[in-house]
């Protein structure tokens, strides 16, 4: 009904924030002794590695390269021997892929990076060749590789740039600090975007419980004015899920992403801002995509903004934030509602780890359903969640299509607010993957 | 790697998300704010039909729950006390008689419970509200009985009773003023069964209810301003009257939201109470039946699944078929211009 009246509004939930973190600076982690690169990192097919056991590689050099055009290369992340090519099960998909092991030789030798003083007269191709060289993918948690994001196929017209700075899961804060100590990266990031896709017209999105990002990029705003150009800071209201970016679009401009498109389709593109900050430094400094703000929240003793570089076990990262408070016994990489709970303390992380969160395991079981409606109420997506579970408990797989399973983004609204504590996306996610099944099959 | 490492490394939780839950919301609480709300049209029949409405309150509860443990124990499922039996049983003993004899309160609760609901799949998978269900089958059973009201006494613990109509019955009279009439039917100082005759505290319970989040304001309004609204419009009809009297906002407020028989969704839950509302004017005015509550809401519970089947809510982003059918040539068009432009040489030429 809420979006007959304004088509802007979108359902959502409030969970208590617990950013404890975020007046912590961001802190450089320790270099690792050993990494463990995971070939599959981001959305698309594999990157094929160019490296055997025994290379020697210095850091930021490419050990894999794009396996296809929606793919990215992978660089090592510290200087050493490459020790073995390992299968190892992939953190984010639980899919099993490659990985290549580097042994660290502690000095962390870099390889000469090619600083561009003045990137603005380049040429797209040759920006776009910079970004798709450095591996960078979308660092919210999709992983879709940017380079791919950047060129709309020509029939496609995109008339706005979204940079996402919501944060709107519970605990995370690497976005919030890297948009308070990295604003003008950030600002030049989205320049080179704005350059490449050739549009003038931004909106910078930040939740209001991040005051003081809002207000340093609107100080940065000020003094920066580029004719033609219109970026507007938007401070939106705190929410869950505010930060997807199917319902960002929606709050900031009214549009709905047809069933199963893409944002481009109705001329959109949407960054986060950690991706801008990773192209400011590819093409500004040349540097790979190698390491990331990692927040490191919940119950550790000390939690922190740690900038790691990817394939540091979450064991270390753990251990420099004071290690786990007693009781704790989930890893969970990524924020509270959308996190991929891991099965070891050695998992390495990815491109796509925002964070790591230690939590204790206190969910409640699950009851009989009592058909309140709660889960439709919430659903940013105007599904009928209670209708997944009840069809994937009789094993009718089928019939999950005639409630458009495929549009789920599964941000977990209708099983936080459920009264009978239904595991609402694991019933989802088991229907998913049915449907894939029986599609394979055919 | 040593000892304390290996269970440290072993002893990891892995679920799948969210991580979080709601601890607000529960259906335990639910139940026992509904229990709490019903506490005020339960104090009401108290106050106007004695110390023995206390007791038909108390033997239903009690029979509720032994029920709903003994269902539980032959269909060997765990019982839990999430207060649905208590919400039950309350309901059913305040819409009965003031004077029902108590064996009546038993075989009427568990039956609510016992055929109504457990025999369904228990909580969550019944069609009928129970308590609903439950004053059809005693008022088809023992009619006479169901039919015995008392006008509202003077001293709490009295046993004696003055039998007398209720405001909805054909040989109800009243000789006071209309505006005198309106203040006793909303005070509840009229005949009726033990919860329903006052608006007033069923409003305070209800509202408490809606603020609360626990229930939607779309049942309850719809349903009486479509009572309201349909009264108006018929000739020689008080509306006032129609929605103060009889059991309309007890079953407006308590029963028509329970989320069990009730359509999930908010159109649904548009045509749900809209029909009820119909209902209700159909069955006081044009049946041999003075009041209609019970069954408007009953007979509307066995439509909820067909509602629930065809109204659905709209996805996100859903294009109806023949707008997509429509962008996808204007697409097409753009794309390659030229067959287009074949095209319509091809349509001069015929």
């Amino acid at each position: 009904m809420v979006s007959i009246f304004d088509k802007y509004k979108s359902p959502g939930i409030h969970p208590s924030g617990n950013k404890i973190s975020c007046k912590k600076r961001i802190e450089k982690a320790s270099i690792p002794k050993q990494v463990i690169l995971p070939l599959s990192q981001h959305i698309g097919a594999p990157a094929k590695p160019i490296v055997k056991p025994g290379d020697k590689v210095k850091t930021c050099q490419k050990i894999a390269e794009a396996g296809s055009f929606v793919s990215a290369p992978i660089h090592a992340t510290i200087s050493g021997q490459v020790t073995k090519i390992i299968q190892s099960v992939s953190a984010v998909t639980s899919k099993i892929g490659n990985a290549v092991v580097i042994e660290s030789d502690e000095k962390d030798i870099w390889v000469k990076l090619k600083i561009e003083k003045n990137p603005m007269i380049l040429s797209n191709d040759v920006l776009l060749k910079k970004i798709q060289d450095a591996g960078i993918v979308g660092l919210g948690g999709a992983t879709f590789p940017t380079h791919v994001k950047l060129k709309p196929p020509p029939d496609k017209k995109i008339d706005t740039i979204i940079v996402n700075g919501c944060e709107c899961e519970p605990y995370i804060t690497s976005d919030h600090r890297l948009m308070l100590e990295h604003t003008n990266e950030i600002i030049k990031g989205l320049d080179i975007m704005m350059k490449i896709i050739g549009c003038n017209n931004a909106f910078i999105a930040i939740e209001n419980n991040k005051k003081d990002a809002i207000e340093k990029f609107q100080e940065a705003f000020k003094k920066i004015n580029i004719k033609n150009r219109k970026v507007f800071v938007k401070p939106l209201e705190t929410q869950y899920p505010m930060g997807a970016e199917k319902t960002l679009l929606k709050r900031i401009l009214g549009r709905e992403v047809p069933i199963g498109g893409l944002p481009m389709d109705v001329g959109v593109v949407v960054q986060n801002v950690s991706t801008l900050h990773a192209i400011y430094e590819a093409v500004y400094n040349g540097k790979p995509l190698i390491e990331r703000v990692v927040t490191v929240s919940g119950e550790v003793n000390e939690p922190k903004n740690l900038l790691a570089r990817f394939g540091s076990s979450s064991e270390s990262l753990i251990n420099q934030c004071g290690g786990t408070k007693p009781g704790a016994n989930m890893i969970i990489f990524g924020g509270p509602m959308m996190g991929i709970s891991q099965v070891s303390y050695e998992t390495p992380i990815q491109k796509g780890t925002n964070s790591i969160l230690i939590k204790k395991d206190d969910k409640q079981h699950e009851s009989n359903c009592i058909r309140c409606g709660s889960c439709i109420e919430t659903c940013p997506m105007g599904l009928m969640p209670l209708m997944y579970v009840a069809h994937v408990k009789k094993r009718m797989y089928s019939e999950l299509k005639e409630y458009y399973i495929e549009n789920c983004v599964e941000c977990g609204s209708c099983a936080y607010g459920c009264p009978a504590k239904i595991p609402i996306v694991q019933y989802i996610k088991t229907g998913k993957a049915e449907l894939q099944k029986m599609r394979a099959k055919k | 790697m040593n000892k304390d490492e290996i269970t440290k490394k072993i002893k990891l939780a892995v679920s799948s998300a969210p991580h979080i839950q709601n601890n607000k919301k529960s259906t335990k609480k639910t139940m026992f704010l509904v229990c709490f709300a019903l506490l005020f049209p339960t104090i009401g029949g108290i106050y106007y039909f004695g110390i023995y409405s206390l007791f038909v309150v108390v033997v239903s509860v009690l029979t509720a729950i032994i029920t709903e443990y003994s269902a539980k124990l032959l269909r060997k499922q765990e019982f839990k006390m999430d207060g649905s039996a208590i919400v039950t049983g309350m309901l059913i003993a305040l819409i009965l008689p003031p004077r029902i004899p108590l064996w009546v309160v038993v075989i009427g609760s568990a039956f609510a419970i016992a055929i109504i609901k457990e025999a369904f799949g228990g909580l969550g998978h019944n069609i009928f509200n129970p308590a609903l269900a439950a004053r059809a089958f005693l008022a088809v059973t023992f009619a006479g009985m169901m039919t015995r009201w008392i006008a509202p006494i003077t001293s709490i613990v009295s046993l004696d009773s003055v039998t007398t109509a209720t405001p909805l019955s054909e040989s109800f009279s009243y000789s006071g003023s209309t505006s005198e009439l309106y203040i006793n039917l909303l005070l509840g100082n009229t005949g009726g069964c033990i919860g329903e005759t006052s608006v007033l505290l069923i409003l305070i319970g209800g509202l408490l209810l809606l603020f609360l989040g626990v229930i939607k304001w779309r049942i309850p309004v719809i349903y009486i301003g479509t009572v309201f609204l349909l009264t108006w419009i018929i000739p020689s009809q008080d509306p006032l009257f129609h929605i103060l009297a009889g059991g309309l906002f007890l079953g407006a407020f308590f029963m028509a939201t329970d989320y069990v028989t009730a359509p999930m969704t908010a159109k649904g839950q548009f045509i749900f109470a809209f029909g009820a509302g119909v209902l209700v004017v159909m069955i006081r005015l044009y049946s041999s039946m003075p009041e209609g509550v019970a069954f408007s809401i009953l007979l509307m519970n066995a439509f909820t699944p067909l509602i629930d089947r065809y109204v659905r809510t709209k996805p996100y982003g859903f294009i109806p078929p023949d707008k997509k059918a429509f962008l996808k040539s204007k697409r097409k068009q753009k794309m390659n211009p030229k067959v287009n432009v074949a095209k319509e040489e091809k349509n001069d030429k015929e």
